[in-house]
């Protein structure tokens, strides 16, 4: 077994000496975990997304009550002493929120750039939306993001990503081609296409992830009452 | 010192089977799965390093620069274990829900008390 | 088109799931028809795809986003893939069907929706396992299909958490060991493609790293398959999940583990490492051999249908590696066809089981009087399916015993020929055991009424028995066919 840290190892010298010397001038993305991540192993990535899309589903589906048993449940809930009593905790919550989303924002959309990307990205959006939901009731993240826009959400971030893949294929090239892009972006030649449509898949992930992460959250917390916070 | 890596990941993988299969709680036998995956995670990061290197990012002011491989770490075996994680995550959360239906219904996380009132309500 | 049919088999299934997932969130109505035109399309691309790779001598190649092979992920089909995502489209077709109606009886109303979208992609990843060519992109669909098959699981009721859980803990073990192996290959060559594995591995095939990743990929697989010694998820996964999911997941879960199995040895650690560097297949046969007797014998045991069948699909799996691994060009053929026929049978039994259940409410072996007297469809499937099991002319499983006994014969195993005759033997028993309780037992002969059975779930059962007869009656075509996979190595 070669020895650690040794560059000249098959792993060191192998296909990635192709991905750090060829990436710059195939995307132009300086950053090369997300150029082979986004571009060159985009299906895997896809398929990464719906792993996470299926853990929440899966997770949604197991916990719901069904309807007999939500309403034996309902009598018993006492939904008015889950306000969090703590006014510092509360404002402290809601203040931060909108820095942490934005930050989320910043890294899905500088992942060309620094280290970042769509999974990083989603689970930070997702982290401030589970401090919400910690911060005050679960009730008040569901006033703007109720369970269906939740699950939808989730979908339509994959179907995102699968869709811009699925335009070359009307130019008969394969499966996630993104050169083909180019006819549709103005002013950008195969290569930028390329960049862009890392971005624009990036968003994609990012949605899903984010709706994932809280979804799996808000399944687990309230035992599929979808009602409590903590 | 040459292969501490591998012994490292291994002794970590080693733990987590171990737990899989030795504990009696269920929650403590999805932590040894959750030990597992990282051992796994570690094994697939380590054989990436290069010694002297720095991250895979080209540099802003040296983009158009010959690249020299040597500098850059693996961003192969980086890219692999992002997946691996978001995988290991899925499960974990799988993994919890369904330890919780089964302490709903049979209000016990030790192993042997539940086979014991599966075995009560079976057959 | 034609030549985006490899995409388009993959990717049919999963834009059916993502747009059953939106639109039947709106409106419940709109689930199957949404689902009907998905699996029509994916069927007719699949059998598309099956003429154009017989009809062309080298396997039609894929190269997803336009990067070539080991730069990017390449999808490699050649004959054995084609039979394969044959296989399972025919399958998932007619498990659908029958969920139609299934579906209905087992689970509550508004979980329809995440059930259809788990069992869409539950398709996809199938397929997808079958169709790659690259080993990373192999575990990621292996953990799709993992992951959203415990979910389908475990939406059966309070009696299905336990098993699947032990399921979950199980198959993260064998699909980690899978991980692992490939992470000793990816040490010594530095590549994931299968193909690119294949040129590199010839020169190190004495070092310690590759006999380590190959052993740990092959325990890997025989987690996922339900081999002997690591088979105990199985039965009680199985015998306590919703019909619905078993008709899809039993026929074709733990055969692709088996095709991938396959698909290491003859494409990546070339026949010549497997067979003559390595040379253990005397030990392998004989672990084949104690899983057909294992599995036989528990089959026996057992009084609950369910169970039955689950430990006779531990046997088949044992049929189909002790082929492999005999290493005879007329046993490998016996093992690839046994694929196919078993899977087939498989879903007929789950089907079966699903008609019992509904309509029957109990599934006992003494409860079988009231299977023969009542429901005539069902017995019509029960006893094609049991002839096939047995080994009957001219079903499918007729033909498959035969190659397989005439390897073994062949290459001197006699203890494998000893122990399918076995099997054979006890599922003759099995089924006339089913059948003496209809003869004894004829005293409450005064509820002879016959029990409407639904058209959707007795149509597909049908279609399969008439499929096992037409696979074993047409089985020239499939051997000329099948010999053009086995390797030059091996015949």
């Amino acid at each position: 077994m070669p020895s650690w840290g040794s560059v000249d190892s098959p792993v060191n010298s192998g296909m990635s000496t192709y991905y750090i010397k060829e990436a710059y001038h195939d995307t132009k993305v300086p950053n090369l975990v997300t150029a082979v991540l986004a571009d060159y192993r985009a299906f895997d990535t896809m398929f990464e997304t719906c792993v996470v899309f299926i853990a929440m589903l899966g997770i949604f589906t197991l916990l719901k009550k069904d309807d007999e048993q939500d309403a034996a449940i309902q009598v018993n809930t006492v939904t008015n002493d889950q306000d969090n009593d703590s006014l510092i905790i509360r404002v402290a919550a809601r203040f931060m929120t909108p820095f942490i989303q934005l930050f989320g924002l910043y890294v899905i959309a500088h992942g060309h750039h620094s280290p970042g990307g769509g999974f990083q990205g989603g689970v930070i959006l997702g982290a401030s939306l589970i401090l919400l939901a910690m911060g005050n009731n679960m009730n008040y993240v569901k006033q703007f993001l109720s369970i269906p826009r939740m699950i939808l959400l989730s979908t339509i971030g994959v179907l995102i990503f699968a869709a811009w893949g699925l335009v070359p294929l009307l130019f008969n090239k394969p499966f996630l081609d993104y050169s083909s892009w180019a006819v549709f972006m103005p002013f950008t030649d195969a290569v930028m296409a390329r960049s862009h449509s890392m971005l624009a898949v990036e968003i994609g992930v990012g949605l899903t992830v984010m709706c994932g992460m809280y979804g799996i959250y808000m399944s687990l917390v309230s035992d599929g009452g979808m009602d409590k916070g903590l | 010192m040459m292969h501490l890596n591998y012994i490292a990941a291994i002794i970590l993988m080693m733990m987590g089977l171990w737990a899989m299969l030795a504990k009696k709680n269920i929650i403590k036998k999805l932590i040894g799965m959750a030990i597992f995956q990282t051992g796994i995670i570690l094994f697939y990061i380590s054989i990436g390093a290069k010694s002297g290197s720095t991250i895979p990012i080209l540099d802003h002011h040296h983009l158009h620069d010959p690249v020299v491989v040597a500098n850059y770490a693996n961003p192969l075996t980086q890219i692999l274990m992002l997946t691996a994680i978001v995988v290991g995550v899925a499960t974990l959360g799988l993994g919890l829900t369904l330890a919780r239906k089964v302490y709903e219904t049979y209000n016990s996380f030790n192993e042997d008390e539940i086979l014991e009132k599966v075995k009560d309500a079976d057959d | 088109m034609t030549n985006q049919l490899p995409f388009l088999v993959v990717g049919i299934p999963l834009f059916t799931a993502l747009f059953i997932g939106i639109f039947g969130l709106f409106n419940k109505s709109l689930i199957r028809p949404i689902g009907i035109v998905g699996i029509l399309l994916s069927t007719l691309s699949a059998i598309q795809l099956f003429l154009t790779v017989t009809k062309s001598n080298v396997p039609v190649e894929y190269f997803f986003g336009n990067w070539k092979a080991p730069i990017g992920i390449a999808y490699s089909i050649d004959n054995l893939n084609a039979l394969m995502i044959l296989m399972i489209y025919v399958v998932s077709f007619l498990a659908f069907i029958y969920s139609l109606n299934s579906v209905k009886l087992e689970i509550s109303t508004n979980k329809h929706v995440h059930y259809y979208t788990l069992y869409f992609l539950l398709i996809t990843g199938l397929v997808g396992i079958t169709i790659t060519g690259d080993a990373f992109n192999l575990y990621v669909l292996f953990e799709i299909c993992a992951l959203s098959g415990y979910a389908l699981l475990a939406i059966g009721g309070k009696r299905a958490y336990l098993p699947t859980f032990y399921y979950l803990l199980i198959g993260s073990i064998g699909a980690c060991f899978y991980l692992i192996g490939v992470a000793y290959l990816f040490v010594k060559t530095g590549t994931l493609n299968m193909a690119h594995l294949f040129e590199l591995l010839p020169v190190i095939y004495f070092s310690k790293s590759i006999l380590i990743g190959f052993i740990f990929v092959n325990i890997g697989l025989f987690i996922k398959m339900a081999l002997f010694p690591v088979h105990g998820w199985m039965p009680n996964v199985y015998s306590k999940a919703p019909v619905s999911t078993t008709c899809l997941m039993a026929p074709l879960g733990t055969k692709l583990s088996i095709y991938i199995l396959m698909r290491f040895y003859f494409d990546v650690f070339s026949t010549e490492y497997v067979y003559q560097v390595l040379n253990i297949q005397y030990i392998l046969v004989w672990l084949a051999t104690f899983a057909i007797i294992a599995g036989s014998l528990y089959a026996i045991y057992h009084q609950t249908y369910r169970k039955i069948i689950t430990f006779i699909i531990v046997a088949e799996v044992g049929y189909i590696v002790g082929g492999l691994w005999i290493g005879n060009q007329d046993s490998v053929l016996g093992a690839i066809y046994h694929i196919v026929a078993d899977s087939l049978m498989t879903l007929a039994l789950f089907m079966i089981s699903g008609l019992i259940l509904f309509l029957i409410k109990k599934d006992r072996v003494e409860d079988f009087k009231q299977v023969f007297s009542k429901l005539p469809m069902t017995t019509i499937g029960l006893i094609v399916v049991f002839a096939s099991i047995v080994g009957i002319p001219p079903t499918a499983g007729f033909f498959s015993k035969f190659y397989l006994i005439k390897g073994a014969f062949l290459n001197g195993y006699y203890h494998f020929i000893v122990a399918l005759l076995l099997s054979s033997l006890t599922s003759l028993f099995i089924f006339f055991r089913f059948f003496e309780s209809y003869f004894y037992n004829k005293e409450n002969s005064d509820e002879q009424l016959q029990i409407k059975e639904p058209l959707l779930m007795t149509i597909p059962l049908i279609c399969v028995a008439v499929l096992v007869l037409g696979f074993g009656l047409s089985f020239e075509f499939w051997h000329d066919y099948i010999l053009e996979i086995i390797p030059m190595g091996l015949r």
